[in-house]
């Protein structure tokens, strides 16, 4: 063992970062369906009247991807993260069978592409929003407006995506963003930069 | 043969320091272990023994990054933690045993033969599929070190392998530690709290103080004889020594309570009749309760920022409840904090304290607001003699004020203390082997996707029906064919899917067209009902198997991804354990939506705290199995014990998905 360990490809996957990743993921994915639970009928309610307003969900389920990148900070995470969840979320019965599998690889793939453009760099709250809100866009836009809401008119499809997008940004990059922080603070990610930044402040 | 010693360790001037950590905790060791030396190191929690192992094992940034200055070297180590149930990685007891050689890049068909030579090493005789999980404690903990000694290391570490097991239990893996390091002649180097039992099997012993320094080194019996008064001042649980005298306090209202203890072997259900007791006491039924728990994990207590907000919190509630002000259970919480030694950690962040203080800091949660009874579960293991003098204080000092108080142990010590003792014999529980998925994890995959392709070609309400009726027959024919789900009730949310994606197709269209409408609803039923139906199929180890050897995707993120998917039970488990307890805490989730969503939102923190640290342990004891290591297989590939399995149903799934597929393009 040399002086200091160093990884020497700042990009490779330490055994922890993968473990640390999946774990997350499946609590995620456990909590998703607490949600359901708690939460959810609430929602319910709220949409029963205007379904676009649904599209205000959409941000919750992209949550796993944004907070996998800012925790690992390596490319891939999030798409790896999303695809676990989801797959819990499949385990656990939900409502789209294993399509969620192809919303989840194209928000992961967006999310990614967006810290990808920041050359795995940034990992900040407008970061995070950005990839959120692009990759709602591209979850409605490139799936479920064809998959699910076909016959919906234009209009309602511009509400439903803006909602989509305004969820994005700020459930998955804005409370993803929080949600890592706070967990930084409890020591418990002393193993990641995020982690190191907490216990630098 | 003859058998030479083997092994060998050299720590330099070894210094670490954390970036979380104010000072180092581990300050300049040198030490040097001779190959085949067995070696007994102690010392108080925080004193740096187990990020000494992990050092030697190479682990020591796995978990925390910081600063290291010094060297290691050790000839090829294998780690064994403390909780089994942290380091499983898979399904089988063979695939937990295979998963270092796996690593390794042993031939597959080598691994059946090598893995049933090490569990008959260890003494345990289970069949090779016995589900892991279905194990007691003492069997997993053997589960475990047959899985270490399968890499054939010459350093044995095992950082406190018995603490958490009955005295037999702890004596079976004495023994099986003991055999196969005199066969191989191998290095060894134990942690343990209770060590008496293995100061016969060494030759040698390190005490480690507080601040991480290594302060005496040699045989037992001297260090013992010239030492034991510093030790016992240490906290150390010296042989011999008599218990320390409980802190007790008065608490005001004498009435005589009452001591139950559940004893019993590990894995005899000692906590599980805890919880029952606990679920069935009428007190523990309503919101805001009489009631104090400590679970075996004290850290799930834990809600709020700051130690005493967190212990405060149910005694605030409670007199919020009562209408008795709030200065009173402030001062009550603080003078609990303060018999228990930790009013000096009030203003910390609760996650950030160790694991013994947490522990006390538990106890005065459980007793802030007064309660009647209390349930405690395992409250002294691990604990230095300080802290156990200050948590059996509080527990007598309880029962002294007139609470009755049931409590699961196996600490001998208590015994002495109780009113009442039950003993919990141990339910045989069969073991089913897990019932073979009858699709592949594959197929569960593709034919929804064939499905879902095909429905783009329902355009018309006869096509749509033509496709639902292809699905319903293919749901016959299956069912006949003998695939069976758990309950149809995961069926509930598709259904609600299909319907609110209809009909708002049909409301929020252009021209408010029904057909429209049913169309949409049509064409989504295709593909995600039949989907939600085979996802009941999917089991996370033979999936992951599939993906790695058949779609050649890389073998790390698989193996990493299937093995937390496989922990999926142990965290909806810890779901229900939280939510119980904020419920006893008076944190249940009432009518209002504002009440249900803070209190979900502190749910999912607390479980991803809990899920985040535990990952630490399984990453650290997956590394010690050669996971992070480039794969030995040929190529630098990793191996498989088990080749990807088949389905029955699988043709039968794939066939039929591709004709409800094409039954809209039939011309009618």
């Amino acid at each position: 063992m040399s002086n200091t360990t160093k990884t020497k490809n700042p990009f490779a996957w330490r055994g922890i970062d993968l473990v640390t990743a999946a774990t997350l993921a499946v609590a995620l994915g456990v909590a998703f369906w607490g949600f359901d639970v708690f939460v959810y009928p609430l929602v319910g309610v709220v949409t029963a009247g205007f379904p676009p307003l649904g599209g205000l969900a959409t941000g919750v389920w992209i949550l796993p991807a944004v907070a996998g990148a800012i925790l690992i900070r390596r490319p891939g995470a999030a798409i790896f993260v999303e695809l676990i969840a989801a797959n819990v979320e499949l385990s656990l019965g939900n409502a789209w069978g294993v399509t969620v599998l192809i919303s989840a690889l194209i928000q992961g793939l967006a999310v990614e592409l967006i810290f990808a453009l920041f050359r795995y760099r940034k990992f900040g709250l407008a970061v995070a929003a950005l990839a959120g809100a692009v990759a709602a866009f591209f979850e409605m836009v490139g799936y479920e407006l064809h998959a699910y809401y076909a016959e919906y008119s234009p209009l309602f499809k511009v509400v439903l995506v803006v909602c989509a997008v305004i969820s994005g940004a700020v459930i998955s990059g804005g409370l993803g963003t929080l949600l890592i922080r706070a967990l930084a603070k409890t020591g418990a990610l002393n193993a990641f930069a995020v982690g190191r930044e907490a216990s630098n402040k | 043969m003859t058998n030479s010693p083997r092994g060998g360790v050299q720590v330099t001037n070894l210094t670490w320091t954390p970036f979380a950590s104010p000072k180092p905790l581990l300050d300049g060791i040198d030490l040097s272990i001779e190959p085949g030396e067995r070696v007994l190191l102690v010392g108080p929690s925080g004193s740096g023994k187990s990020t000494l192992l992990r050092a030697i094992a190479g682990l020591l940034d796995e978990t925390e990054s910081g600063e290291l200055i010094g060297q290691v070297s050790a000839s090829q180590t294998g780690l064994l933690l403390q909780d089994p149930n942290d380091t499983l990685v898979s399904d089988t007891i063979f695939r937990e045993v295979a998963f270092g050689l796996e690593n390794l890049g042993d031939p597959s068909d080598s691994m059946p033969a090598a893995v049933s030579e090490k569990l008959s090493a260890v003494s345990l005789d289970k069949p090779l599929e016995h589900k892991s999980r279905d194990l007691s404690g003492g069997e997993m903990q053997r589960m475990a070190l047959a899985g270490v000694l399968a890499m054939n290391p010459d350093v044995l570490l095992l950082d406190e392998p018995t603490s958490m097991l009955d005295s037999e239990s702890a004596a079976s893996v004495r023994a099986a530690v003991m055999s196969t390091v005199e066969q191989r002649n191998s290095t060894l180097i134990v942690v343990e709290h209770h060590f008496e039992h293995w100061l016969p099997l060494v030759e040698r012993i390190l005490v480690l103080n507080q601040r991480g320094q290594l302060i005496h080194d040699g045989k037992p019996s001297e260090i013992l004889s010239q030492y034991g008064a510093q030790l016992l001042d240490l906290g150390l649980w010296l042989p011999g020594s008599m218990p320390p005298k409980p802190r007790t306090y008065d608490l005001g209202a004498n009435s005589p309570g009452k001591l139950t203890l559940l004893t019993g072997k590990s894995g005899a259900g000692k906590t599980t009749e805890l919880k029952r007791r606990l679920r069935e006491d009428p007190l523990a039924k309503t919101i805001l309760t009489g009631v104090g728990y400590v679970p075996q994990q004290a850290e799930l207590t834990i809600v709020g920022n700051t130690v005493f907000d967190s212990a405060n919190l149910t005694a605030r509630l409670a007199a919020q409840g009562l209408g008795t002000p709030e200065a009173e259970a402030v001062a009550h919480t603080n003078r609990l904090l303060n018999e228990l030694g930790v009013l000096e950690l009030a203003q910390r962040n609760p996650y950030e304290i160790s694991d013994g203080e947490q522990r006390r800091v538990a106890m005065a949660t459980a007793l802030a607001h007064w309660p009647m009874v209390l349930y405690l579960d395992e409250p002294t293991v691990g604990q230095d003699r300080e802290s156990w003098a200050s948590i059996v204080g509080a527990i007598l000092s309880a029962r002294n004020s007139g609470a009755s108080i049931t409590l699961a142990t196996h600490d001998p010590a208590l015994i002495a203390l109780a009113d009442e003792v039950v003993e919990i014999k141990p339910e045989i529980a069969e073991s089913k082997p897990e019932d073979r998925a009858k699709v592949s994890g594959l197929v569960v995959l593709l034919a929804p996707i064939l499905l879902l392709i095909g429905s783009f070609a329902v355009t018309s309400l006869v096509e749509g029906l033509l496709a639902v009726t292809g699905l319903a027959i293919s749901a016959v024919i299956l069912g006949l064919a003998g695939l069976r789900i758990p309950s149809a009730k995961v069926l509930i949310p598709g259904f609600i899917a299909v319907a609110s994606v209809g009909f708002s197709n049909w409301y929020l269209s252009a021209d408010l067209d029904p057909i429209g409408g049913a169309i949409a609803g049509l064409r989504l039923a295709t593909f995600v009902i039949p989907g939600i139906l085979l996802a009941t199929q999917l089991r996370p180890i033979e999936l992951g198997d599939q993906l790695a050897q058949v779609l050649r995707l890389p073998a790390r993120p698989v193996v990493a991804a299937a093995s937390a998917m496989q922990r999926m039970n142990t965290t909806i488990s810890l779901w229900d354990e939280l939510r119980f307890i904020h419920k006893i805490r008076g944190l249940g989730a009432r009518r209002d939506p504002a009440s249900r969503i803070r209190e979900f939102t502190r749910l999912v923190f607390a479980l991803l705290v809990q899920s985040v640290r535990g990952a630490a342990t399984t990453a650290v004891s997956m590394d010690a199995r050669g996971f992070s290591r480039p794969f030995g297989g040929p190529g630098g590939q990793r191996t498989w014990a088990k080749a990807p399995q088949r389905g029955q149903l699988d043709i039968l799934v794939l066939a039929l998905a591709s004709i409800v597929a094409l039954l809209p393009l039939l011309e009618l």
